[in-house]
């Protein structure tokens, strides 16, 4: 047993070393302005979503509001910028800055997270809801500290940072953001190792039952607030630093529903959900809105599908086979053939109802024609609307009866593992 | 004399309906002492009373000396006196061990702490594995609570109910719903943990009545009716009328 | 302020309010019934609008005065039964992020259908002129209009909550969800009507406001926060506290707007003065009017941290 539990923790060191080497090249690998900027982006919002699981997938708590210790902070470290420009504070290491946001961000979610915790469940979002929908009406007020519609600008380039580094050319700010990704990554994973960590668990699990081990449940709730808020706080300045720009609806509960649909899509279950779902939403983000007007639209029928037949999202997908892993890995062939049907109707339905959605778009747009992937139609052609039409609907029809099918065999396998732990 | 958990003149109304109805209970350190009663006399209600769920309208409820009636749950368990539920009262998506692991959590001193890693406190493991030992789930440590047969689950409650070395436990109808040889494994488990430890049970099942207690209480329409040695409350006539149905 | 502006400004609060009410009191009825709090409520106000506009421009607005409402209806009923009730089982958390990713979905497929730009839906035509002018203030016709129909509304579910057996149902629902279903009623069905309903009312104070407050793809981004707010404050499930809170609502926020008064002339008035250069002065010389915005943000706060259970509810939210 110690063996192995050594064996394993080796291993994940390991896996871990190869992933930071890989990412320390990545900018070497893909050098194009386009990837770094995407690295940069998903790097931010990774910090981001993870620390507004530490709420939602690890505390139970849903904030509509998160967006608030972000875009605070972000304003924040842009004021600070603003001023080293202009030389009213003396120049401060660059690298240092997300300390400050994420100050601000402890600061912010101490207050808030006081108020905000008294209540929970619907409650809770609605507080966090008022809050959200309070502070980005006082940014459009206050106009002396936020600026309005127009939002903030600051120069990164201060002054030779620590290394001699200047921020200026993007591949610095990777660095940056890596670094800082890396840091604060790890410590909230090593936050749910803790006592805190599995208490905020507990108190997800069973209000009560957590009471009766012995905990303030507020207090646990309060605490996880306040971390939270911390590190999206870091995560805003590093958002700031990156665009050199923080506007009104960083703050605002666009922002909020957005980190939320990372998280929820990339499954809050565990620990590596929100880092999916920011990775897979970031990259589709970037691609479809070069390509598509209704990239949105999609983004909500993914969410909305995901909340509706699988709510554990894309990770816990992948997690909930590991008990058949463990147990008795032959039973994953039975599943083969339901998933694969599965997959080809949900493209089936994907292909209908996406070109349907782009032949409206383009007719709004006064375009005769669409290019769709390789294909081109004529969106006056009332026999491309009804193929169109029947692609889509069988498409429903097909998944609809393939995903019954495909909980039918999980639960024959999940049968049998149950039987074979009995025994 | 001074009892381990005294209440005195306790009661409880939501409303303008009367649960609790002035009771006085005195348990003695050490003993297995069951509460017994008809449905609606309110056995869950004075539970609730006793581990802070409710606060009770009028009277004391005294624990070492230490008046309780107005202290949260989460005090009163660290004084040292923990309880199961009546409903599986378990963390379902946390592991069978973590469960166990988590009710041992206060007591080791860990409070909130956010630095300490607990995968390499040994000790802390190494108890959590001997209590699993002890409730018989230690094959299942790995799997999520959830997953667990209600026998098993009601073990866990248990488990997480006695972890944190409470010296006085309220169980809350722990044979409710099992089989027969499923009741034999809880009674037994039952008489395992009451050394050194002071029990309150309510259960209704009379053969594990009389089998475990010291002391039974018959509690009838939120008034305790006699609180007796087994033999003497199986004669006493207000019991039997009120209670045994005779 | 004149007795003339005062008067004025009253109307038009009490007409804000009451259209806040048309537009909340569904979601009270929802809300307290089946513990949803759907954040798609004011998206399906805004298809309303839009509906409205569309069935104007075609045929006519009093068409569309009967048959948008019910086209939202239906859609709402439908999403209840093949969508919400599916996802009953997962809890109360699920189902508002259902309706907050249909709250997305729905403002795109308006955008897709309509455009981003707002739509040209005018105030027929019919009931398009001053009704009375008192001092040179003129009350349009459309706006009584608007009054005499939220006043009939709420006269109607009245009526319904309390005489018939319907009504019976959702009230018993409303103050115990388990009990109903325990008596052999048939829930889900009473829901998705009550859901359906709840819907229409939003949809038809759609077609009423939508032309006076601009039929846009951001107006239920705009309006679905207030909503909640007189949900809240008027207490779980009460029609009688959303219209009391959507009248409170309606006139503090048409009070303030008016009110051009800021920290500065308080100050004044106790013999102080502020530098009009300096940094504070970007605080105090906020007016009551630039802060009104935030009032039923701060309300929705204050209510659900202090009283959730609101003004007239009788249970926490």
């Amino acid at each position: 047993m110690g063996k192995e539990m050594f064996n394993s923790i080796k291993l994940k060191f390991i896996s871990l070393f190869i992933l930071i080497l890989f990412l320390l090249f990545l900018p070497y690998i893909f050098s194009s302005s386009f990837a770094l900027t995407l690295f940069c982006k998903m790097g931010v919002l990774i910090i981001f979503s993870v620390a507004y699981n530490m709420l939602l997938g690890q505390t139970g708590l849903l904030s509509f509001g998160h967006a608030i210790y972000f875009g605070l902070a972000g304003y924040a470290s842009i004021h600070i910028l603003a001023a080293i420009n202009n030389s009213y504070l003396p120049s401060l290491p660059l690298v240092l800055l997300p300390f400050v946001g994420a100050i601000v961000g402890l600061i912010l979610g101490v207050s808030i997270g006081y108020l905000s915790t008294k209540r929970l469940g619907t409650a809770f979002a609605m507080i966090s809801l008022g809050f959200c929908e309070l502070i980005t009406a006082l940014t459009l007020i206050f106009v002396v500290f936020f600026n309005g519609e127009d939002g903030i600008q600051a120069d990164r380039v201060t002054g030779n940072d620590l290394f001699g580094l200047t921020y200026g050319p993007q591949s610095e700010v990777y660095y940056l953001i890596l670094f800082w990704c890396i840091i604060t990554v790890l410590i909230m994973y090593l936050l749910t190792k803790t006592p805190f960590g599995r208490m905020c668990n507990a108190v997800r699990d069973n209000q009560q039952r957590a009471e009766f081990i012995g905990y303030n449940v507020r207090k646990i709730r309060w605490i996880a607030f306040s971390l939270s808020a911390t590190f999206a706080g870091a995560a805003g300045s590093l958002h700031a630093i990156n665009y050199e720009h923080i506007g009104f609806e960083s703050v605002s509960l666009v922002q909020s529903g957005m980190v939320l649909f990372m998280a929820y899509i990339g499954g809050i279950g565990n620990f590596l959900g929100p880092i999916l779902g920011a990775i897979s939403l970031t990259y589709l983000d970037t691609m479809l809105s070069d390509v598509t007007e209704a990239w949105v639209l999609y983004y909500g029928v993914i969410f909305v599908l995901v909340i509706a037949f699988a709510p554990q999202g894309i990770s816990g997908i992948i997690l909930m086979h590991s008990p058949i892993l463990r147990n008795n890995p032959a039973l994953l062939k039975k599943l083969i053939t339901p998933y694969s049907i599965f997959l080809v109707s949900i493209l089936l339905l994907t292909i209908g109802f996406t070109s349907i959605v782009e032949l409206i778009h383009s007719i709004k747009s006064n375009h005769e024609t669409l290019k769709f992937f390789w294909l081109s139609f004529n969106n006056k052609n009332i026999l491309i609307w009804l193929a169109l039409g029947l692609i889509m609907t069988s498409g429903v029809i097909a998944s609809r009866k393939s995903f019954g099918l495909v909980k039918e065999k999980w639960n024959e396998v999940m049968e049998e593992i149950k039987l074979s732990l009995i025994k | 004399m001074n009892y381990h958990l005294e209440l005195k003149n306790v009661k409880k109304s939501f409303g303008s309906t009367s649960i609790i109805r002035g009771v006085n209970l005195n348990i003695k350190k050490g003993e297995i002492h069951s509460l017994i009663g008809p449905n609606g006399a309110g056995k869950s209600t004075l539970y609730n009373l006793i581990s802070g769920v409710y606060k009770p309208t009028t009277g004391t409820i005294k624990f070492n000396n230490k008046n309780i009636e107005n202290l949260p749950s989460y005090e009163i368990y660290r004084l040292g006196l923990s309880r199961s539920f009546q409903i599986t009262n378990i963390f379902p998506k946390m592991s069978v061990f973590e469960n166990i692991r988590c009710g041992l959590l206060w007591s080791m001193g860990y409070h909130y702490s956010t630095y300490k890693i607990l995968d390499k406190d040994k000790n802390l493991n190494m108890k959590t594995n001997e209590i699993l030992e002890q409730i018989s789930l230690s094959k299942f440590s790995k799997e999520s609570a959830g997953l667990l047969s209600y026998a098993d689950q009601r073990a866990l409650e248990i488990g997480i109910t006695i972890a944190g070395g409470a010296e006085t436990i309220l169980l809350d109808e722990p044979t409710a719903g099992m089989s027969k040889s499923e009741t034999q494994r809880a009674t037994k488990l039952i008489s395992n943990i009451a050394k050194n430890r002071t029990i309150l049970i309510v259960e209704h099942d009379m053969g594990v009545v009389f089998d475990l207690s010291d002391t039974i209480s018959v509690l009838v329409y939120g008034e305790i009716i006699c609180s007796d040695e087994p033999d003497k409350v199986k004669i006493n006539k207000a019991v039997r009328e009120a209670y045994l149905g005779d | 302020m004149s007795l003339e502006v005062l008067v004025f400004i009253i109307f038009n609060g009490l007409l804000y309010g009451m259209f806040l009410f048309m537009l909340s009191s569904g979601l009270t009825l929802i809300f307290g019934m089946m513990g949803i709090l759907n954040f798609a409520h004011a998206s399906f106000f805004m298809i309303g609008a839009y509906l409205g506009y569309q069935i104007s421009e075609n045929i006519n607005f009093w068409i569309a005065l009967i048959f948008a409402p019910m086209l939202v209806g239906i859609m709402g009923a439908m999403i209840e039964k093949y969508g919400l009730r599916n996802i009953h089982k997962y809890g109360h958390i699920a189902e508002l992020l259902f309706t907050f990713g249909l709250f997305y979905i729905i403002e795109e497929m308006v955008q897709l259908i309509w455009g981003k730009t707002p739509v040209p839906y005018k105030v027929p035509e019919i009931l398009n002129f001053p009704l009375i002018e008192i001092s040179g203030m003129s009350y349009p016709a459309y706006s009584m209009f608007r009054l005499v129909i939220s006043l009939l509304i709420f006269l109607a579910i009245y009526r319904v909550l309390a005489k018939t057996k319907t009504g019976l149902i959702i009230k018993a629902s409303l103050t115990n969800p388990n009990m109903v279903a325990a008596l052999g009623h048939n829930v889900p069905r009473v829901f998705s009507n009550v859901f359906g309903f709840g819907c229409a009312l939003a949809g038809l104070a759609g077609v009423l406001a939508g032309n006076v407050i601009g039929t846009e793809p951001s107006m239920a981004l705009l309006l679905g926060p207030i909503v909640f707010v007189v949900v809240v404050t008027g207490g779980l499930g009460s029609i009688k506290g959303a219209l009391v809170a959507s009248i409170i609502i309606g006139l503090i926020q048409t009070l303030t707007i008016s009110m051009e008064y800021d920290l500065n002339s308080l100050i004044n008035y106790l013999g102080f003065q502020i530098d009009i250069n300096s940094t504070i002065n970007h605080f105090t010389s906020l007016t009551l009017s630039q802060l009104s915005p935030i009032v039923p943000y701060i309300l929705l706060i204050i209510v659900l941290i202090a009283r959730p259970r609101g003004l007239f509810g009788k249970r926490d939210v």
